[in-house]
């Protein structure tokens, strides 16, 4: 199941944030809700859209989602709900992905704007030789907390194979884990 | 005035509340705590302080509460191996219990039916039975069973753990649904009091149960009768509990103060104290664990209690040298999830999903507690400085380890490395307690340990207090001996072995 069908199917946001732990202080929102939600009146839309494509480029879909939109503005979220500082580092890091733009030949445009390649492009130089952006707030705040936060999610356990974060999504089902469950994408090329 | 008075709404509590009740008796339990669903104040909290050369810690393990420890527990209900009784006779250490296995089988046969254990009628490593499981065993996980196929040939079995949770429905409880919020069990499917015994007891309709409740102090006559409970409300107000009988049922800390705080002229240094050992051998198990990463995939944390053990060092040979222990085998497996394996990588986008997909799901781990010797020294005693919210001092632990625990905890370490090493594992990660530690796994024992000798015990062997002919103490801290396994089984077996007992003595006339 594809978590947009989850989502079809009525996956309410408050399921999500239960199975999701750390999220609890979001409970009472719901989907239709998080369109109108913090992160988006806190933020510029030129800058969520940066983060939303970052996010798509660091954990791109192949046999399991990527990091969706959504996925992002509940880091946002979760970030925010625990650190009040979050607006502060977060526009302190978001020049260095503006000044890596650069790269992708196109000075001036938004990172959202760029085609999924440059995107990429921009990625493998600001990471892959990360220079003094290494250890700074857009590595380790920004980059490495989208990266673990999405695989610590209940959508990044789809990763390893999970229908989503156990404990919830096994409620029902004691028999299952005395045996192997199946890997995605195992035996395929991604 | 009732005919017994309770103090403590656990399982010990509300077992012996529950037969004496069947048997005709009216029954107060006083219970200090709340209905765990509530927000649990300062003062259910437990406080203690140290004074010895290691600190102990179980606090954030423990709350005071209505069905106390009961209402938050993992379940594991394995018996008790018939050695661990008989530590003196079987390896010439320690002592020996003032009861056999033999004698206490009846009781554990009628704890599991109390707590619905299921558990592996057919494993011929675990203590003897004569009489099925009363549910059902839960299947090994996946990582059980390598675990098992792992060490097939090396004879280090892996045996099913009994558990206190439904593998079917069982008298009013649910089946089990796999909520993953197993040690506070939202369905009653891992057994608490609330749900059984304590419900029970107070369905016989001669059993009153009053919270928040907090016995003060238990008065006492010139002949050393126990005539009342002292107990204070949340308001500080004081109230008087008369009875025939008295049970004194809180965990461990809190009876040994109880009784250290009840001094008069017939008891000046605490009720039952006359020989200095209330509070004496205390013991627990202290925790170490450690994990590995195996070639196969283990698929961890689709379970979040235990369903096997290795016992193969909880009665070795080697016992009168070293403390004896349990290796459990946990199917959660520390590992916060699939995100901490991008951690200690610059992995990102395809190559690190395969990298997650690749590393993910190969841990194992295993948690263990070492048995400790009953030594005098380790005691609880009144804290001179602190109080708590009632004016009573707290609890106060003087606790250190042996010889023999430390090599103990080194046989356990090297024992973990031979399994690591023949299930080949890799990147082995140690977790022992840091130096000066004693982290509990909250299997609070001794304290009040019952025996023949008044010099070295506190009760005689039915729970009795030498000297004291209508005050009982049920619960862990009557062992004279920690042993190896979880403890919850054996004390509701001694619990149920007082109940026969005080309606024996009480029978002939004897109370």
């Amino acid at each position: 199941m594809s978590r947009f069908t989850e989502r079809e199917e009525g996956l309410s946001r408050r399921d999500f944030m239960v199975t999701a732990g750390g999220g609890l202080i979001a409970l009472s929102l719901t989907w239709p809700a998080l369109a109108q939600s913090d992160p988006l009146e806190i933020f510029e839309p030129e800058l969520i859209n940066d983060l939303v494509a970052l996010g798509e480029t660091l954990v791109p879909e192949d046999v399991t989602p990527g990091m969706g939109r959504d996925d992002v503005l509940r880091w946002l979220e979760q970030r925010m709900a625990r650190d009040r500082d979050t607006p502060i580092w977060l526009r302190r890091a978001m020049p260095t992905l503006e000044a890596g733009v650069e790269v992708a030949g196109e000075p001036g445009a938004r990172f959202a704007a760029l085609s999924a390649e440059q995107r990429h492009a921009v990625l493998v130089h600001l990471l892959d030789d990360p220079g003094e952006a290494s250890g700074s707030d857009w590595d380790l705040r920004v980059v490495r907390s989208l990266i673990e936060g999405f695989y610590n999610s209940p959508i990044g356990y789809t990763v390893v194979g999970y229908r989503d974060h156990t404990g919830t999504s096994l409620a029902g089902d004691v028999t299952s884990y005395t045996g192997p469950a199946q890997m995605p994408g195992e035996g395929e090329t991604p | 005035m009732s005919d017994v008075c309770v103090i403590g709404s656990g399982f010990s509590g509300s077992t012996v509340a529950h037969r004496l009740a069947l048997g005709g008796s009216r029954v107060t339990i006083l219970e200090t705590g709340i209905d765990h669903r509530q927000p649990i104040p300062e003062r259910c909290q437990v406080r203690y302080s140290n004074v010895g050369p290691i600190r102990y810690m179980f606090r954030d393990v423990s709350f005071r509460c209505i069905g106390g420890t009961s209402e938050h527990w993992y379940g594991n209900t394995p018996r008790p191996h018939p050695n661990d009784l008989q530590t003196r006779s079987a390896h010439g250490v320690s002592e020996d219990w003032p009861l056999t296995y033999e004698e206490l089988e009846p009781h554990l046969e009628e704890a599991e039916r109390v707590l619905g254990v299921a558990g592996a009628d057919d494993e011929p490593h675990h203590a003897p039975r004569r009489v099925p499981f009363p549910l059902p065993a839960w299947p090994l996980s996946h990582s059980d069973r390598l675990i098992r196929d792992g060490l097939a040939g090396s004879g280090i079995p892996v045996l099913s753990t009994p558990q206190a949770r439904t593998t079917l429905p069982y008298r009013g409880r649910p089946r089990c649904l796999n909520l993953g919020r197993c040690n506070t069990c939202p369905i009653n499917a891992r057994t608490g009091a609330t749900s059984t015994s304590l419900r029970w007891a107070l369905e016989t309709g001669r059993v009153e149960l009053v919270s928040e409740a907090t016995v003060v102090r238990l008065e006492s006559d010139e002949q050393g009768r126990i005539t009342e409970a002292i107990w204070v409300d949340p308001q500080g107000q004081s109230h008087r509990q008369r009875a025939d009988l008295f049970i004194l049922a809180a965990h461990v800390p809190d009876s040994v103060r109880l009784l250290l705080h009840s001094t008069s002229p017939r008891w000046p240094t605490g009720i039952g104290n006359g020989e200095d050992m209330v509070g004496r051998c205390f013991m627990d198990h202290g925790r170490h664990n450690a994990n590995a990463v195996i070639e196969e995939r283990t698929w961890p944390n689709r379970l979040y209690f235990q369903t096997a053990a290795i016992h193969h060092w909880a009665d070795a040979p080697d016992r009168a040298d070293r403390g004896a222990y349990l290796i459990e085998i946990l199917n959660y497996i520390g590992v916060a999830g699939p995100g901490s394996f991008t951690r200690g990588t610059d992995l990102w986008g395809l190559p690190l999903k395969r990298h997650i997909r690749e590393s993910w799901g190969h841990n194992i781990q295993f948690h263990c507690g070492v048995e400790m010797l009953p030594d005098p020294v380790n005691r609880i005693t009144l804290d001179p400085d602190e109080v708590d919210a009632h004016g009573i001092p707290i609890a106060r632990f003087d606790v250190r380890f042996d010889d023999y625990a430390l090599a103990g905890y080194a046989s356990a370490a090297a024992s973990m490395d031979q399994i690591f090493e023949i299930l080949d594992a890799r990147d082995v990660v140690h977790r022992p307690m840091r130096a000066g530690q004693l982290v509990s796994i909250y299997h609070p024992a001794g304290g009040l340990r019952m025996g023949r000798d008044p010099a070295t015990s506190v009760t005689d062997p039915w729970g009795q207090i030498h000297g004291v002919p209508n005050l009982f103490v049920a619960g862990t801290g009557l062992f004279p001996t920690i042993g190896t396994v979880n403890p919850t089984l054996t004390m509701i077996a001694l619990a149920l072995r007082t109940s026969e007992r005080i309606e024996s003595l009480a029978s002939q006339g004897d109370l």
